[in-house]
């Protein structure tokens, strides 16, 4: 009789890489990253221009530049 | 603001000079001025981009053996792509690092600090292994990303780079950041490389993957960018450009 192939047992078992990619980053203790937040607010449209070329030049976008410029601040006032 | 990446993972074969050149070639066709420092004795980003003889290397600007302007090349087929080369046959990048490097490990930060005047983004392309030259390379940069193939020599590579990098940013002051990892080589019909995506994507590292794609290898070859390389009409599959520009864009930030 031919052997036949028990496909249950091969497609439920982990490879030694799953396992061990489980392992590896499942103990990464690193916290995750959070998810944003939406948040508006309004601005003088000649001083947002102002802002938008400021961080062009730095090669950021209006979102980006904003999300820096709170990070240097906060860096900068929290010590 | 410059920015300095470093792509690396001490095991060989996981494409850190592929990365390197391909995301070099990519950011300065969006329109940085980009460097690539080839930081690998062997020099094979060098021989990749550049196909002709040149008089100074990395080594002799870090040996004070002529300015930095003299040996950084600009690339003709990719404008606003430069490159600060190593030369792999007669260079003498390896015997400063054996004999040099140890007295001066920030001596490619400082570099690299003079370079982040005149160049918007630097990718510093490293050799496998963790020694001084690398350890200097990698404090240099703002942020590394790691290369891996998906399998599991590359995993205990992980695991080894995560726990040495720890070490060597506490002995050497350095704030570098180490939060992507690059999934190379991933071909979504084997279940090997589905099953380490999906465990790396439960983990805390951003993760990328670049498909398998011979015209790397073929680009390579030809000393041409990755992105420009055409034979018979084709060139890279679209998935891998998309791979690519997705990885550009969010690298930089």
């Amino acid at each position: 009789m031919a052997l036949k192939k028990n496909s249950t047992v091969a497609e439920n078992e982990d490879s030694i890489s799953a396992l061990k990619a489980k392992q590896l980053f499942k103990h990464d203790s690193r916290p995750k990253k959070e998810n944003k937040v939406l948040t508006t607010f309004s601005i003088e449209p000649s001083f947002k221009r102002e802002l938008e070329e400021m961080f062009s030049g730095m090669g950021l976008g209006w979102a980006a530049g904003i999300r820096f410029a709170l990070k240097e601040f906060s860096k900068k006032y929290s010590e | 603001m410059s920015k300095t990446i470093s792509f690396h993972l001490q095991k060989g074969g996981v494409g850190k000079t592929t990365i390197s050149g391909t995301l070099s070639c990519q950011s300065a066709m969006n329109g940085f001025t980009t460097l690539l420092v080839d930081v690998d004795p062997q020099g094979n980003a060098s021989s990749w981009f550049y196909d002709g003889e040149l008089q100074y290397e990395l080594s002799d600007v870090l040996q004070g053996k002529c300015f930095i302007t003299e040996a950084i090349v600009e690339i003709p087929t990719i404008p606003n792509l430069f490159l600060l080369p190593t030369f792999g046959i007669g260079g003498g990048l390896k015997q400063y690092a054996e004999t040099k490097i140890a007295d001066e490990p920030y001596v490619l930060q400082d570099l690299v600090r003079e370079l982040s005047g005149s160049f918007e983004r630097i990718i510093l392309d490293l050799s496998p292994g963790l020694g001084k030259l690398e350890r200097s390379a990698l404090i240099a940069s703002d942020e590394i990303i790691t290369p891996m193939t998906p399998e599991v020599f590359s995993l205990d590579g992980l695991e080894i780079f995560i726990d040495e990098l720890e070490k060597i940013k506490k002995n050497l002051r350095s704030p570098v950041r180490h939060e992507k990892i690059i999934i190379n080589s991933f071909d979504e019909r084997i279940r090997q490389h589905k099953d380490i995506y999906e465990a790396a994507m439960m983990g805390s590292f951003e993760v990328f993957k670049i498909p398998v794609d011979p015209v790397f290898r073929k680009s390579q070859e030809r000393n041409v960018a990755p992105q420009l390389f055409k034979q018979r009409g084709k060139g890279l599959k679209p998935i891998t450009l998309e791979a690519i520009k997705k990885i550009d864009a969010k690298i930089w930030r």
